[in-house]
């Protein structure tokens, strides 16, 4: 096991009783796990909502975590599938969303301004105007192919890890991969121009 | 021509694209800070569950009390007990907790000496027993605990020391910043020996503070972090309030039992889940024709099964179809079915309860249909080798009733051979053969043209071979020379 991951794997051990070694964690993948998010929503609202309740999951089952020689990350990845599949789904129940805390009173003093960050954050994404039409199409397709998709390109996840992360075989993820890349292709063409999004 | 030409330009695009990357401090910073309330908050309702069974913790949680009420209690009484023997009396003056993952609690008397030490969760019971500390004085007894933790693997470069001291019997606050800083050095002191740079806090805790703390089940030293998160009383009050609600919303599976069993000619999975009182028990097995089994037990198959279970949202009013249809979606079955056996039972002590089995001919049908979208190409075989002086192409791909077989082999001059096997080869050639669209009655140019340009052979090449079977049975087999563009074979027949 190299170093890394064997160091990985001893703050796993601890943050199962150790909250400031989950506060590690936290640390190290929270802005892949939200920037994957947002990614793939295209919205900073669903995106926090989604991290927050990602996270969460991951305190609450961190003691139920199995080392399996794949990266932390592969676990939270999962994790956030399944959340956001839940977010976009439930309607009823509530997200444990920052929003919701701090409309409870929850407010605590920081040095940034989480507003202005807000809106720092919108004017960045209308920068990516092509990630924009490409999301937007994305999250039309059905789901099993929106996992695959944009673990691939807008996580740059390898098969393997996909694989781990979707619980499918590497097989039905490129199958997955090719058929959901022809649909997402004939929907961009149906909606954009062709000549100028494909030159 | 590209060979993955289908999809390129859409992989190239996104491959290319220009992804957004925000920063987020302010919404880490308050999501990192809700994280450690919550788990703050848990972790003794977490431990029970998890670590020690109920009855430890309740004695932890006795003992902790006890730091307030008995043991001064106890040490009143054995002061005076000691005055009518005239030996020296001993008075519990300060509590002093430190906590780096093991929590250690102890009382000391005014004289700085610790009169009672105890460990306050499994890592500081373990931590307090490796030596006997009691009688000791607070600097040693600082010095001993640390070592250990620090031979037992506690103390990391990045770990905190977190120490609070709180009066017992109305102290004076002078002497307890006295006894705050004397431990603030002391560790540090040590720590500094050891050649850990690990940070060491201390603060002194008022007994009202103290008993509040008590009272929403946190540890002093949590107070301490609380206290560098910024986070008020009052914050912490209202955070771990919402946080309960939402919990008991999230939390609660409403499954107590949950039994599933779905079944194929070619698959099986089976899937149990129970809810106990300690710790949920769960079964989860899969079998796949020609494939290992699977087989998940305890926490494996409880990370497989607490997702989909979470999902899943049964209730009895549901009616069978809608049952079996969200089950099998939620689980991924894909195909038919020939038994399905669903066994549940709620929380409110509601229960589902029945086994459905498919008929014969609807899964035949089914399987028929699945066979008819996997078999659209119209190829029963495909073979094809090109050649030419650096590289040389073979292709060999056949569709039978129970599957698809497919093998690409590339040789290149002075590379090793690289080959596609199964779905790697599936991947690369069904695209192709997809836009071929070969039939038995094109001429041999024709043929030869579109299959040059759908393998994205640029180059001149020598010889081409080729073989393909129709699936309504018609043929197409010939071998094709370019240099001179003799036909070295003509046996080219159409059915």
């Amino acid at each position: 096991m190299n170093q890394e991951l064997e160091q990985e794997r001893r703050l796993i051990e601890l943050a199962k009783t150790d909250h400031r070694a989950f506060g590690h964690l936290f640390e190290k993948y929270y802005d892949q796990i939200f920037n994957y998010i947002l990614r793939r929503t295209g919205n900073l609202e669903d995106a926090r909502d989604i991290a927050a309740d990602t996270f969460f999951k991951a305190l609450r089952n961190i003691h139920r975590f199995k080392w399996r020689q794949v990266p932390f990350s592969a676990w939270l990845y999962k994790i956030c599938m399944n959340e956001t599949a839940s977010y976009f789904r439930k309607n009823s129940r509530r997200s444990v969303s920052l929003e919701f805390l701090q409309s409870q009173g929850f407010n605590p003093d920081s040095k940034y301004n989480l507003e202005e960050e807000v809106i720092a954050a919108q004017d960045a994404l209308q920068k990516h105007e092509e990630w924009l039409i490409c999301c937007r199409a994305i999250s039309k397709l059905p789901k099993k192919y929106e996992d695959v998709i944009t673990l691939r390109y807008f996580a740059g996840k390898k098969i393997g890890e996909i694989a781990f992360i979707v619980g499918k075989p590497e097989g039905t993820v490129k199958s997955l991969l090719h058929r959901g890349l022809r649909k997402l292709k004939k929907m961009i063409l149906k909606e954009n121009n062709s000549a100028t999004f494909f030159k | 021509m590209n060979r993955y030409q289908d999809n390129e330009d859409i992989k190239e695009k996104l491959e290319n694209l220009s992804l957004p990357h925000v920063e987020m401090p302010a919404h880490k910073e308050q999501l990192k800070k809700m994280l450690f309330a919550y788990s703050v908050h848990t972790r003794n309702k977490r431990r029970c569950y998890l670590e020690a069974p109920e009855k430890i913790a309740e004695v932890i949680r006795l003992k902790k009390k006890a730091l307030i009420f008995i043991i001064p209690s106890l040490l009143i009484l054995l002061t005076v007990l000691c005055v009518h023997l005239f030996s020296p009396p001993s008075q519990a003056m300060a509590g002093l907790t430190l906590q780096v993952n093991p929590l250690v609690s102890m009382v000391l008397d005014d004289d700085n000496t610790v009169i009672e030490i105890m460990g306050q969760n499994e890592e500081g019971i373990e931590i307090v027993s490796i030596s006997d500390l009691e009688g000791k004085k607070l600097n040693e007894v600082l010095e001993e605990i640390t070592s250990i933790m620090f031979e037992q693997g506690y103390l990391l470069p990045d770990s905190t020391v977190a120490m609070t001291v709180h009066g017992l019997d109305n102290p004076d606050m002078e002497k307890l910043s006295a006894i705050s800083d004397l431990a603030k050095e002391t560790v540090q002191e040590n720590l500094t020996r050891l050649n850990i740079s690990a940070q060491v806090e201390s603060f002194v805790l008022s007994e009202e503070l103290y008993a509040f703390l008590d009272e929403l089940g946190l540890t002093p030293a949590d107070y301490v972090e609380l206290l560098k998160a910024n986070l008020t009383e009052d914050e912490i009050k209202e955070v771990i309030k919402s946080l309960e609600q939402t919990e008991n919303e999230a939390e609660a599976l409403p499954y107590l039992k949950f039994k599933l069993k779905i079944k194929s000619d070619e698959h099986e999975l089976f899937a149990e889940f129970k809810q106990k009182q300690f710790g949920d028990l769960a079964k989860v097995m899969i079998k796949q024709q020609g494939q290992k089994h699977i087989q998940l037990k305890d926490t494996g198959a409880l990370e497989y099964l607490l997702p989909i279970l979470e999902k899943l949202e049964l209730n009895t009013s549901m009616s069978k179809e809608q049952i079996v249809e969200r089950v099998v979606e939620l689980f991924g079955w894909e195909g038919p079915y020939e038994e399905f056996k669903i066994e549940v039972k709620f929380a409110d002590k509601s229960s589902i309860d029945f086994k459905c089995k498919a008929k014969k001919e609807d899964a035949e049908r089914e399987r028929e249909r699945e066979r008819e979208r996997e078999t659209a190409l119209p190829y029963r075989e495909f073979e094809l080798e090109i050649e030419s002086d650096l590289r040389k192409l073979s292709v060999d791909f056949e569709q039978e009733n129970d599957g698809i077989y497919a093998r690409v082999k590339i040789k290149q001059d002075g590379q090793k051979p690289a080959q596609l096997k199964d779905s790697a080869a599936l991947e690369y050639l069904l695209p192709i053969l997809e836009k071929l669209e070969l039939n038995a009655s094109m001429d041999k140019q024709q043929v030869v043209d579109r299959v040059v340009a759908a393998f994205g052979w640029n180059e001149p090449y020598e010889e081409l071979e080729i073989k393909v079977k129709f699936a309504n049975r018609s043929s197409l087999d010939f071998k094709w020379k370019n240099l001179d563009m003799d036909e070295v074979d003509d046996d080219d027949d159409d059915d």
